[in-house]
């Protein structure tokens, strides 16, 4: 196994952020770049024998084949792209394997993942133009008690939802990821937009008052306070309210959960973004997680705005011909 | 269902089409959710195509005869 620690972070947050039904595709995408990287190292590696425009050639081969086997694979691959661009990440994936003879394999994986999968995946669209600036909600981070959840006035509301209280045996992890969460999400007070702009991550707690007093306290020296007065009881509950909605949770979690609030009182608010956390175990992944949790509020800011909202729209006609369909057929004279 | 949109004519066979493509947007969970999404697409694209028909007849209708 020659992946860098990175690559393997990298991998593990792809792994959360795609839908299931596109991993087993992934692997076998993932399996294609690792075939090709120590096939192009084989090939540098007797570069005595020829020269640098024939070594260009196969390389570029090669990036192409195995540009072709990640579309036919259907793994959305930035590699699907006009013959002069990967013509670049050719050359770059030579530049690499020929500084670097040694570790060859590891770093052209890196970079055909990079290329290939990872900017293709992970990275921020450029916004589009009916996006305009005001229309960008901003993440934040707020400490929250069982009558502070959820927290009003803000444009949406999220949860860091743990299934369980920490155990001497995980603490560590609990911590590592209480730290990457203070550390990437700003608190609310200090994001420059109104409560309204921010989309909010709640890290919720046993009492109002142990909320309020780790809302106070310094960032580097409250995640320790935070992790024994978790307050579970609310996290159980968001994570069963999105189960009835029709997520699954099947890892260890800790999960990001968004909701978009409902209009009416009768209506469930929305699981509307869910990110699963359950490969993380050291701050420096738990900071990535965070971060990827941070643009895609940003992302999708159409969908914690008042406004035209596509997914709400699905929604309502989708519960509207469900719930009245069979009476409405029957009424017409069609049978089901 | 092809007795609605044979009488829609052609309106009918449009409603059809983005009656299915509305359901299978929304992914109706039942059947009866995707049915009545068709039904009224056809009945909406139906009529509407009748009144287009309609209009044109009747503009068509009022037109001198050339010959």
């Amino acid at each position: 196994m020659w992946f860098s620690g990175a690559s393997l972070v990298t991998l593990l947050s792809l792994g959360a952020l795609l839908p299931a039904a596109a991993q087993t595709p992934l692997s076998a995408a993932l399996k294609e770049i690792r075939e090709t990287a120590a096939d192009i190292c084989a090939t540098v590696e007797q570069k005595g024998q020829k020269s640098n425009l024939q070594l260009s050639g196969e390389v570029q081969a090669k990036v192409a084949g195995v540009s072709a086997k990640l579309a036919d694979l259907g793994v959305k691959s930035s590699g699907e792209i006009s013959s002069q661009e990967y013509q670049g990440v050719s050359q770059e994936v030579l530049a690499t394997a020929l500084s670097d003879i040694r570790t060859c394999r590891q770093h052209v994986f890196d970079k055909l993942l990079d290329k290939m999968i990872v900017s293709a995946y992970a990275s921020v669209p450029p916004p589009s133009t009916s996006q305009s600036a005001s229309r960008v909600v901003l993440p934040s981070r707020l400490f929250a008690g069982p009558h502070q959840y959820p927290p009003q006035q803000f444009a949406a509301y999220g949860i860091v939802a743990f299934k369980s209280h920490a155990t001497p045996g995980d603490k560590a992890r609990y911590q590592a990821i209480c730290n990457g969460y203070v550390a990437t999400l700003l608190f609310y007070r200090d994001v420059k937009a109104a409560l309204k702009e921010q989309m909010v991550t709640v890290w919720p707690t046993e009492s109002d008052g142990e909320a309020d007093n780790l809302n106070k306290m310094y960032r580097d020296s409250l995640c320790s306070d935070a992790v024994n007065h978790y307050g579970l009881g609310q996290a159980l509950e968001d994570i069963n309210k999105a189960t009835r909605q029709g997520y699954k949770f099947e890892g260890q979690g800790p999960f990001l959960l968004a909701w978009s609030p409902s209009e009416s009182m009768n209506k469930p608010d929305a699981l509307v973004l869910v990110l699963d956390l359950s490969n993380v175990t050291t701050s420096e992944e738990a900071k990535r997680m965070f971060d990827l949790w941070s643009r895609r509020i940003q992302q999708n800011s159409d969908l914690w705005l008042p406004g035209f909202n596509k997914l709400a729209l699905k929604d309502e006609i989708r519960q509207w011909a469900d719930k009245f369909g069979s009476k409405a057929l029957s009424l017409i004279g069609i049978k089901e | 269902m092809w007795d609605i949109i044979k009488e829609f004519g052609i309106g009918g066979v449009i409603g059809l089409l983005i009656g299915l493509g509305i359901a299978s947007w929304v992914d109706t969970t039942t059947n009866a959710g995707t049915g009545i999404l068709i039904v009224v697409c056809v009945l909406v694209f139906g009529a509407f195509g009748q009144l287009l028909g309609w209009a044109f007849g009747k503009k068509n209708k009022n037109k001198p005869d050339d010959e």
